[in-house]
């Protein structure tokens, strides 16, 4: 399988990109710094997300190298934990450039290349959080943008039903990544206490659903966000 | 240029074909009508024909396009009305990114 994950210098990114590497599978990873990874299968571009032609260089050279893709994981994201009324308004646009319109522009490339995979069902994975159902107070802007990313999942998967690809989403409780290292421990402690099964989600925990979602093994589900930990 | 287009039009509907059932006929290709009450295509298949298309554009003469631009969707004369008029339209883009035959 080719896969493209983007976010994949640290964190549940880097995780997920050495595992499917370790499968066997080929790897095409991005980020705003060079690689974390050294790997003869894991081809990495060094790009700001949210630049469109950046984004469109990076499929341009996947195509010529591959000349498809199996599966999309959007994992790259940032976020900000302030009030409302003390974000300052280019924050709040740089995390929907990130967290959703790069996710798009994302989507729009990949799908040219997803519909030449040999796959019978292809996928698309976007990351999203409790931030989402939990409208967790300080993070408004980021749980806004993943709010727009599960709308996105569902309407993206049944335009995109007709070709066979699928798009999911993968709902995330709090990870030790560097997206949540600034959140005060007791805010984190505070949050694991509401989850169902009340302990600290590891990429270990991650790793096995997100192989699920775009693998075979999901060809009948598509459209769902699936969130890790019980929190509903 | 025209001829160098239409061949890269006629093999992405042969591309196209090649994982379809119902094949879209192209022995009168220039009048073929791509989108509309008379198109082949219905909305969702004609824009993956167009991205396809574009890939192929920017194989054939090293030049990014946009086939599914505010411009091509709002011209008068629908650049989807015919394989020809499309034909046209592609030919003015990649003389506009200073490709000329």
């Amino acid at each position: 399988m080719i896969l493209m994950i983007t976010g994949t210098r640290t964190g549940i990114g880097r995780a997920l990109a050495e595992h499917f590497l370790a499968a066997g599978h080929d790897v095409v990873g991005c980020s705003r710094r060079p690689a974390a990874i050294d790997h003869p299968r894991y081809r990495h571009h060094q790009l700001d997300i949210t630049d469109i032609s950046q984004t469109k260089k990076m499929f341009r050279s996947v195509r010529q190298e591959y000349g498809r893709l199996d599966a999309l994981v959007n994992n790259a994201g940032v976020s900000s934990m302030n009030h409302f009324m003390t974000t300052p308004d280019e924050v709040s646009r740089r995390i929907f450039d990130v967290n959703f319109f790069a996710v798009l522009n994302c989507c729009r490339e990949a799908v040219k290349m997803l519909q030449k995979s040999s796959e019978k069902s292809t996928a698309i994975l976007n990351v999203s959080t409790v931030a989402v159902p939990w409208a967790i107070e300080g993070q408004l802007a980021y749980a806004a943008s993943k709010s727009a990313v599960e709308q996105l999942v569902r309407i993206m998967s049944k335009e995109l039903s007709a070709f066979g690809i699928r798009v999911n989403g993968i709902g995330l409780p709090p990870v030790h990544t560097v997206l949540t290292r600034t959140v005060p421990r007791p805010k984190i402690d505070n949050l694991i206490a509401r989850q169902t099964i009340s302990r600290q989600c590891t990429t270990a925990d991650i790793v096995g659903p997100v192989e699920f979602l775009i693998g075979r093994q999901s060809e009948f589900i598509t459209g769902e966000t699936l969130f890790l930990g019980g929190v509903h | 240029m025209t001829e160098r287009i239409q061949s890269v039009v006629v093999a992405a509907l042969d591309e196209i074909n090649a994982s379809r059932a119902e094949k879209i006929p192209t022995d009168d290709v220039l009048g073929l009508c791509l989108y509309g009450d008379a198109g082949v295509f219905e909305s969702m298949y004609l824009v993956a024909f167009l991205s396809l298309l574009e890939e192929n554009i920017e194989d054939e003469f090293g030049a990014e396009i946009s086939l599914t631009s505010e411009k091509a969707v709002s011209l008068r004369v629908s650049p989807f009305s015919s394989v020809r008029r499309l034909i046209g339209f592609i030919e003015g883009e990649l003389e506009l990114v200073g490709v000329r035959g």
